[in-house]
């Protein structure tokens, strides 16, 4: 049991550095294959606004301001346990900066909630925040 | 100046490629003037009082009548001048035909030569000027030195001597020329010795204030707009201070000020500053969004490119004439106006003149639109689940910033998991406490270290939170999404501003936190069974909010909140036999001591360390409490 956990700490931190190369690459430079990498009820919360549905979310990925991000921190821990039925899953946290086009760039947090669906890592949640002051 | 007559001096120097020390003193392109005078004395006169090409109007009112100098210098920027000048730089110094003293033998007036200081500052040491008041020696001076007149910066006693600062090094030779001709009223002549010297900066609280009231006369709210043109010579500061905003350093500390007090600024006078490097104004689009309005004429702006810091900036109004890349220009207005708009396609008035609307392309307009910002977002507008989630964190935050974070125990599974990242910037020594704990994937690549970093199982986690530094969460700053919602499980983000408490020095520092929570059902309530945990500083424009309210404490919740998930939950034996077991493995007492411990302090685990090490440290503990059954 430790044993599996062990391994399974690890595949997590492996999996969410390459994880997050071909997000962030594919979110910069090939946006139109964005949707692949969610699964087909997957959500995304970018700064408050809520997609449902690949399609959606491909959709607005298409609709934003070209983009340029730049990672500084990387997080990443297996999920046990009934919550996800012993089905493979892992949190990732990431930090970094963004700059959309020619704006001032931000400093941003995102996390996700990836699982394996057959052969292939699949978002089921992506959650996106700028580090910002809010009006009240 | 004319750019050609710069070059042809430069070449002659004989430093071709030297072009940056140019701008190396920062402040005036007049100085560089040789250290060794002679061979160049053919050139075209160097020095020239610059034409008044700002309109007087502005100013005016701000200069004491004594001090008036912009209009007697431009009175007297004519040929006499030059001539003066060209002769003071020559072996044999010859006085102007304008010189209000009776000329001197030659002897005399070779010995005043001052050197040629390359930053074309001076300082004036007045011996013995303790002795007499400012206004005198200020006064006798300006009156012997007439119609030239200085501003003299910086005026103060060291010592038995008074000394201030001039610029230009016509003004000091004029000055030196003064040096025993002035009878003090004890009789004596006032002695009076020049040497190159650049006024001293010193950024300090002191001068950041008389800053702040300098610039308070300099703002016109109807139009919020701040006139900070020919700044260095404002009445108010020059006569203590020395601030000129083409230093990097002072600049930013004028500016750090403006975006405190104004940051809605709307209309930015940088007039006549000698401002040549632009690059920190590359923060102006970042402290002030509301920015339209830019005037930086009369400058010493060299190339077109030293724009592009500007342009994250929205201009709809820009002054540039008088920097020396307007030169390039000369006769080609149009492309003067085309090369300025590439960099801000939104200005409708150039140097004062009124620009054709420009014609854009649509859709980039409209592609630059992000969405607005929302401070919550509810999977499947949940309402139920919103609820429990709410509920769940402010109960969460309540015990998290009170005293104990012991009760934490509760809100997390058995084998829950914690792990924090965080990001730091330079100035924060504070952080190194988390920064050992920081688990950055990037950083930390041997995979013991991944695993030891990440804090497996509820004891763990809560010992891990109960070290970190005390917080006051501002609840009003929070953010809340809740992305994911079934019968076993939520994910919910949560982000805001926290205050850290530090009693040692009694310090608080703002942090901004977002934390990722799985929570899971247990009995009645929930649990938490995963969080990632990130801290940062908070920008700058965070930080102002949170000055501006006041921190309310507690608001939501109540005196009646405790909970009944947190508080009146008692804790299990299971807990109870865990944290035993993890006593006796951190302070190596047997079992039956560590739970007699543990029971003394109401099952405290934080307290029963504190007593553990006390007592250990007086020697109070007996040594069968080490002894361990086989």
């Amino acid at each position: 049991m430790e044993e599996e956990l062990r391994a399974k700490i690890d595949q997590a931190c492996r999996t969410a550095e390459e994880f997050t190369k071909l997000y962030y690459e594919s979110l910069d430079k090939r946006r139109y294959l964005m949707s692949r990498l969610y699964m087909d009820t997957a959500i995304l919360i970018w700064n408050g606004n809520g997609i449902e549905g690949k399609d959606q979310i491909q959709n607005f990925w298409t609709e934003l301001p070209s983009s340029d991000h730049s990672v500084i921190t990387l997080d990443a821990q297996p999920i046990t346990g009934p919550a996800v039925a012993n089905q493979l899953t892992f949190l990732v946290k990431v930090s970094g900066q963004v700059k959309y086009q020619d704006k001032a760039p931000k400093t941003f947090n995102q996390n996700f909630l990836i699982t394996a669906l057959g052969d292939k890592w699949k978002i089921v949640s992506d959650c996106f925040r700028t580090q910002e002051a809010l009006e009240n | 100046m004319p750019k050609k007559s710069n070059k042809t001096f430069w070449g002659g120097l004989g430093r071709a490629g030297n072009a940056e020390e140019k701008h190396y003193f920062g402040h005036d392109d007049r100085m560089g003037r040789s250290n060794d005078g002679p061979k160049y004395m053919n050139n075209k006169p160097r020095v020239s009082f610059k034409k008044q090409t700002y309109k007087s109007g502005r100013m005016r009112n701000l200069i004491k009548p004594h001090f008036d100098d912009d209009v007697l210098m431009s009175a007297s920027s004519n040929n006499n001048s030059r001539q003066v000048i060209n002769r003071g730089r020559g072996k044999s110094f010859i006085r102007g035909r304008n010189s209000p003293l009776p000329h001197n033998d030659m002897r005399d007036s070779r010995s005043r030569q001052i050197p040629i200081s390359l930053s074309n500052w001076y300082k004036v040491i007045i011996l013995h000027g303790k002795n007499y008041t400012k206004e005198f020696v200020l006064g006798s001076l300006l009156s012997y030195t007439a119609p030239f007149s200085f501003i003299p910066i910086m005026y103060q006693i060291v010592g038995t001597d008074a000394i201030f600062y001039v610029e230009d090094h016509r003004i000091a030779t004029k000055i030196v020329d003064c040096d025993k001709r002035i009878t003090t009223s004890d009789g004596f002549k006032m002695q009076i010795r020049v040497r190159p010297g650049v006024p001293p900066i010193q950024i300090s609280d002191a001068l950041k204030e008389r800053l702040k009231q300098a610039m308070g006369k300099r703002y016109v709210q109807e139009t919020n707009a701040l006139d900070l043109s020919k700044f260095y010579h404002d009445p108010e500061l020059a006569g203590d201070y020395w601030c000129p905003l083409a230093r990097p350093n002072m600049l930013m500390a004028v500016l750090d000020i403006v975006q405190e007090h104004i940051p809605n600024l709307e209309a930015l006078n940088l007039d006549s500053n000698k401002m040549c490097h632009l690059d920190k104004l590359s923060s102006l689009a970042n402290k002030f969004e509301k920015l339209k309005i830019l005037h930086i004429g009369d400058n010493k702006i060299k190339e077109i490119n030293h724009l592009n810091v500007l342009k994250n900036l929205q201009l709809e109004e820009l002054r540039l004439e008088g920097n020396p890349m307007c030169n390039k220009y000369k006769n080609r207005q149009d492309d003067y106006v085309s090369d300025i708009r590439k960099k801000f396609p939104k200005l409708l008035k150039l140097d004062g003149i009124d620009l054709p609307p420009p014609i854009v392309f649509d859709v980039e307009e409209h592609k630059l639109k992000l969405p607005s910002t929302q401070r919550m977002f509810i999977v499947q507008s949940n309402a139920k689940a919103q609820e429990v989630a709410s509920q769940f964190l402010q109960q969460y935050f309540l015990v998290f910033d009170s005293e104990n974070r012991q009760p934490l125990l509760d809100a997390y599974h058995e084998h829950a998991c914690l792990s924090m990242t965080v990001t730091i910037t330079q100035s924060s020594s504070r952080f190194s406490q988390y920064f050992i704990e920081n688990r950055n994937l990037y950083r930390i690549i041997d995979s013991n270290r991944r695993r030891k970093l990440l804090k497996q199982g509820r004891l763990p986690v809560v010992s891990f939170i109960s070290e970190m530094p005390r917080t006051k969460h501002d609840l009003t700053s929070f953010t809340m999404d809740l992305s994911l919602v079934t019968d076993r499980m939520m994910l919910i983000t949560v982000t805001g501003l926290f205050k850290e408490l530090h009693s040692k020095d009694n310090k608080e520092h703002l942090r901004y936190f977002n934390r990722t929570f799985i929570i899971v059902p247990e009995g009645v309530g929930f649990c938490i069974s995963n969080e990632q945990l990130h801290i940062s500083n908070p920008t700058m424009n965070q930080e102002k909010q949170f000055s501006s309210i006041p921190l309310i404490i507690q608001p939501t919740a109540g005196p009646s909140t405790p909970s009944t998930l947190v508080n009146s939950v008692p804790l299990t034996e299971e807990v109870k036999q865990q944290m035993t077991m993890t006593l006796s493995q951190q302070t190596n007492m047997n079992i039956e001591w560590s739970l007699k411990c543990l029971e003394e302090v109401q099952w405290n685990f934080e307290n029963a360390r504190v007593a553990f090490q006390e007592a250990f440290s007086l020697g109070k503990i007996p040594p069968t409490a080490f002894t361990k059954q086989v």
